[in-house]
């Protein structure tokens, strides 16, 4: 027996992993667009480069010269020093929130698994214990087992879906 | 379906963390090859799973070709593996033992059944899906026993190994119900073992 995915936990977890995917790629495409183009020897510092780089938006719709911009105006340019920094920690936080949910995904498959091969040994005990009843005291602990078995199933039917 | 999408999408996006690392520094900072290497993954540890995962197969192959005999032989080997300490080898091996339980049931051997059971009990000893596996094993083999006892006419004890079942039963109901219960409310934290 094996698990059903978690439909709501992975509904949550699936848009946060590709929200990451897009922010780390663009934030590493955006990385890539600032590195000057093969340079000269007398080509100035990167560092100096830095701010008209950045100040050409990534993959906006750009005018033809003297016509008006079609995209908003960018935002005022962080200073130099400032940016790599920014751009550093967000990646890095956003590298730390995609592991989190990695391990969120990880986990609630496992979870399932878990829980879909315990709810079939609880229901092969069950159906067993039920077979030997004779004794009221025997009956009653069936009923109690069919109980748990009915609630247990309702809870890893809510949690996981169901099992296969 | 959703579920290999959302695993391809991870895939996808870790590799996304991999070159997006390598590609912003400007050096080989972040690239997977230049990242020092995480703890030491425990060879003995490795080698055991690896070569329990293969007896298993090995099992599995022969008892579906209706060879019980050389079933139970790969998983008298697997539980005779030299294995490191460690709680995961003890779940394999408490898992094999219940699998061999069940095999020398099929095939009468009641009382072989019972010392596969015991044995793996001695490794599993909190509320675990292993221990509640073999909790149900040993309640079958007890009411293989009271079967058994009763077609002999021995009827008092067969009475005694039928309450023995019940009794084992009930609890392997109530522990996989905390394993699940487990699994569910602390998202996996030992929920399967």
């Amino acid at each position: 027996m094996t698990r059903t995915p978690s439909r709501s936990r992975r509904a949550s977890i699936g848009p946060v992993v590709l929200g990451l995917v897009v922010l780390l790629c663009s934030c590493g495409g955006a990385q890539q667009s600032q590195a000057p183009a093969p340079t000269t020897p007398n080509a100035p510092a990167l560092i100096d480069e830095a701010p008209a780089a950045s100040a050409a938006p990534t993959g906006g719709v750009h005018a033809a010269p003297g016509q008006p911009s079609l995209s908003p105006p960018p935002p005022p340019p962080p200073s130099p020093a400032d940016q790599p920094t920014e751009r550093g920690a967000a990646r890095i936080a956003a590298g730390a929130e995609l592991d989190r949910a990695q391990r969120d995904l990880e986990l609630a498959a496992s979870d399932c698994e878990s829980a879909c091969r315990a709810l079939a040994s609880m229901e092969r005990a069950t159906s067993h214990l039920c077979s030997l009843a004779q004794e009221p005291d025997d009956q009653r602990r069936c009923d109690d087992a069919k109980l748990r078995l009915t609630a247990a199933r309702g809870r890893v039917r809510a949690a996981c879906g169901g099992c296969r | 379906m959703k579920l290999g999408w959302l695993i391809l999408a991870v895939a996808v996006s870790g590799a996304s963390v991999a070159l997006a690392g390598c590609r912003g520094e400007g050096s080989t900072t972040g690239c997977p090859s230049a990242e020092p290497a995480g703890p030491p993954v425990d060879e003995a540890l490795m080698a055991f799973l690896s070569a329990a995962r293969a007896l298993h197969h090995e099992a599995d192959v022969r008892q579906s070709a209706n060879d019980t005999a050389g079933a139970i032989a790969s998983l008298e080997r697997l539980v005779a593996l030299p294995a490191p300490t460690a709680v995961e080898v003890d779940e394999v091996i408490a898992d094999a033992r219940a699998r061999l339980a069940e095999l020398r049931l099929g095939r009468g051997d009641v009382d072989g059944a019972d010392r596969d059971v015991l044995a793996g009990l001695q490794r599993v000893k909190g509320p675990t899906y292993f221990r509640g596996h073999l909790l149900e094993v040993e309640g079958l083999l007890e009411e293989a026993r009271a079967g058994a006892l009763a077609d002999a006419g021995k009827s008092d004890e067969a009475t005694r190994a039928r309450a023995k079942a019940v009794d084992l039963l009930e609890e392997a109901v109530k522990v996989q119900e905390r394993v699940i219960d487990r699994a569910l409310a602390e998202g996996g934290k030992d929920g399967d073992r």
